[in-house]
């Protein structure tokens, strides 16, 4: 593959640091057939794609499908992904144009249609659905959202400061070690810490 | 798990380390679910403080998607190669057969009587005459039996042992007396 370009930008979105090595890995990875390593890249871009689809299409469960969809695309396309853009960039594409379609066949459908339960299989399919986000699941979305930001601001400043610039304003070390006038191990360090610091109050929470 | 590989999931999240430390890391995420565990609660982290979670469950997208590839094959293949496979596996077998039935025929039409090794020398590779997919035709009217063969076979036909029913001329039927018959098969016989 070719050397790794930063990462385009979606509108109103700081791009990420880093040279792209990390997905340029998995990627190829996923080319060789492990599907273990397109998990990572779902998990990475998961709530990134999601929040884009969700500019086109309003509805959560839709957009939930359209960026499913979306996924499915890139797993299947992923052969061919050359590394001549960054992944994310690639994976954009693939979601703007999934949910633009998705809008253009959703225009086609006619307004009023009763969902009919007369076929099992979609009546399972759509009780399944409803079994995942359930009101407790939903709940536990706030209160990650909760916890993340009381364990923010219980860190020490240096901490907090290295990861916010982290993850708000999406600076590399180098330029976090440049405003906060330290070494780029420093930051590294402060960064990890940090998460550290973070897990523990998450940890509850998810086990 | 060491903090200074714990320190290295939390640059890979930020997707600062080097080309050949990212492969040596995603090799050992392969095996390492304590460690993919961690890298997926640090992705969390970032999308909780970027305000990026949805209203559904933070997990619900990626859930899906393991169910969906369940269904899937494990490698993508790319979809020009298809094409061609079958069609490629048949001549390659169809060039195997024909390469054997060429050299099955080599062999018959080389070996001669007395000479044991001929069959050997050839399947040891001794052969000079670079193998053929197709028999060329003999276009110089001989028969395809070796000169002492056909000596031979003058001989019995010829001389007086030659027996009644494959005498071809006046000097054999002269000469002749009650011998038997040896054929071209007898004289492919090995000692």
């Amino acid at each position: 593959m070719q050397s790794t370009e930063r990462q385009v930008a979606e509108p109103g979105v700081k791009p990420r640091a880093g040279s792209g090595a990390s997905d340029l890995a998995l990627i190829k990875r996923v080319q060789q057939g492990d599907r273990s390593a397109f998990d990572l890249l779902v998990v990475k871009y998961q709530h990134k794609i999601l929040n884009l689809i969700m500019r086109y299409v309003r509805d959560p469960s839709e957009a939930l499908d359209v960026a499913q969809e979306a996924f499915l695309k890139a797993y299947r396309a992923a052969p061919a992904f050359r590394g001549d853009s960054a992944f994310y960039t690639w994976l954009y594409r693939i979601a703007i144009n999934t949910a633009k379609n998705y809008l253009v066949a959703a225009r086609r459908r006619p307004a009023n249609v009763d969902v009919d339960f007369q076929d099992s299989e979609q009546f399972e399919a759509f009780t399944k659905m409803s079994d995942v986000d359930t009101p407790e699941r939903l709940a536990l979305t706030e209160e990650i959202g909760a916890a993340v930001s009381k364990a923010i601001q219980e860190l020490p400043d240096e901490l907090r400061t290295a990861i916010l610039l982290r993850e708000i304003e999406g600076m590399s070390y180098e330029e976090i070690a440049q405003t906060m006038e330290c070494p780029v191990g420093t930051v590294r360090s402060r960064i990890f810490r940090a998460r550290e610091a973070i897990e523990k109050h998450l940890r509850p929470l998810l086990d | 798990m060491t903090d200074r590989f714990q320190e290295q999931i939390s640059g890979f999240v930020d997707d600062e380390l080097s080309a050949d430390e990212c492969e040596f890391f995603v090799r050992r995420l392969q095996r390492d679910s304590e460690s993919r565990r961690q890298l997926m609660r640090y992705h969390l982290i970032g999308a909780a403080l970027r305000g990026e979670l949805t209203h559904s469950h933070p997990d619900t997208l990626r859930r899906r998607l393991e169910g969906a590839l369940s269904g899937v094959r494990e490698t993508p293949s790319p979809p020009r190669m298809r094409a061609y496979v079958k069609p490629a596996l048949g001549v390659a077998v169809a060039a195997v057969v024909a390469a054997v039935a060429v050299l099955a025929l080599q062999v018959v039409n080389t070996s001669a009587p007395g000479d044991v090794d001929a069959p050997d020398a050839v399947l040891a590779g001794e052969r000079t005459e670079p193998a053929a997919y197709v028999v060329p035709p003999d276009t110089t009217g001989r028969r395809l039996v070796s000169p002492p063969i056909q000596l031979t076979n003058y001989l019995m036909r010829h001389s007086e042992y030659a027996s009644h029913l494959s005498r071809t001329s006046v000097h054999s039927n002269v000469v002749a007396t009650g011998q038997p018959d040896i054929t071209e098969d007898d004289a492919d016989v090995t000692p």
